[in-house]
């Protein structure tokens, strides 16, 4: 791997699902099947200390608890995408893959307004998905220009 | 060649992703859409306005909810000045609580639940001793969705021995045709099952409870 390759990742993809996963694990209820996978595989009490000691996030508000941790989710999925599909030309695929960020956010969503999916539909949730997927875009292609010129030496 | 890479780069990166999606589900412990039969050696309570004064009467809400035989139902609530529709609780030879539950309403809509979460754990902090909330956000019981907070606290029993107090609120909104609830479980160190936060309505006998709990015809 390129020495360029690893800050991209981990600063659009690993960071932004780090991030959604600490809100998850420290503010979310616990009835969610990864508190079940953590408790299984032992690491429950470490869990239990860390909501301790970082109590209630103080004043947050609602779409902060909600709506941002999708929103990393959707932005690191579609920074991945663009990393994958850099320096391909445009064709109907890449513009499928560039997308699946914001098909799968958005999908669910709207799954959730047709009682399709579990959960209670919030329009927040799907503008903030819309806002990711296009602050992803646009970060990253400009940081892909960068690398480009760069490994051109320009 | 180049792009078949790219698909296989791209298929694994959403499996990951959905992967990680699917570790946000709800467990299905709470999660059935279909009135549960009720459970073995329960008693169904069925909320009647019958009785019911002021804001009771005012807020009522159809509910049923099956509790074990050998919890105790108080008398005291739904009656006076009482917020509560109903409460059970579990108790010890010495009468100490080891679970309990009181349903009483909610009336907010369903965008306030975080605001008026925040309210009553207000209220809580006045009346519990080293009251701690420590999580909010979004749950779920049975079909339907709602928002609760989980505190710790502690309280003395009537002998002066400590008391560690694990509990958690949940508001179930309304809609257009019912009012919503407040579910509001505690459990102490005096059980055997419940050690944590965490474990507030996942074990001991409050799992039967709240797995029961079903507005009106639901």
């Amino acid at each position: 791997m390129k020495p360029r390759k690893l800050p991209f990742l981990i600063i659009h993809v690993l960071l932004p699902v780090c991030a959604g996963g600490f809100i998850y694990l420290c503010w979310r209820n616990p009835n969610l099947l990864m508190f079940d996978w953590l408790r299984a595989l032992g690491f429950e009490p470490a869990v239990a200390a860390m909501r301790s000691a970082v109590g209630v996030a103080p004043n947050s508000p609602r779409w902060f608890l909600t709506s941002l941790p999708d929103g990393l989710w959707v932005y690191a999925l579609t920074a991945l995408m663009a990393f994958v599909w850099r320096g391909a030309d445009f064709s109907p695929l890449k513009i499928f893959w560039l997308s699946t960020g914001f098909l799968f956010g958005a999908g669910s969503e709207l799954g959730q307004m047709m009682h399709i999916v579990p959960g209670s539909f919030d329009p927040i949730d799907l503008l903030v998905c819309l806002i990711a997927a296009a602050a992803a875009l646009v970060l990253t292609s400009s940081k892909m220009k960068f690398v480009r010129l760069n490994s051109q030496g320009v | 060649m180049n792009h078949f890479r790219n698909h296989l780069f791209s298929i694994a990166g959403v499996g990951i992703f959905l992967l990680l999606a699917m570790a946000t589900a709800p467990t299905n412990n709470n999660n059935s859409n279909n009135r549960p039969s009720p459970p073995a050696n329960t008693t169904m309570f069925t909320n009647s306005s019958t009785g019911l004064t002021g804001d009771l009467a005012e807020n009522y809400v159809d509910f049923t909810i099956s509790y074990p035989n050998t919890w105790k139902l108080d008398p005291a609530a739904g009656r006076g000045s009482s917020p509560n529709f109903m409460k059970v609780q579990n108790l010890t030879s010495d009468g100490i609580t080891i679970e309990q539950l009181a349903i009483g309403y909610f009336s907010g809509q369903r965008i306030l639940m975080a605001n008026l979460a925040r309210k009553l754990s207000d209220q809580f902090e006045g009346q519990f001793p080293d009251y701690q909330k420590i999580t909010e956000g979004t749950t779920q019981v049975g079909p339907y969705d709602g928002y609760e907070f989980r505190f710790t606290a502690t309280t003395k029993t009537t002998a002066g021995a400590p008391l560690d107090i694990y509990g958690r609120a949940i508001l179930l909104p309304g809609d257009a045709n019912r009012k919503g609830a407040t579910l509001l479980m505690m459990a102490t160190s005096e059980s055997k099952d419940v050690k944590s936060i965490s474990d507030v309505g996942e074990k001991g006998e409050l799992p039967i409870l709240l797995n029961s709990f079903r507005f009106g015809k639901d």
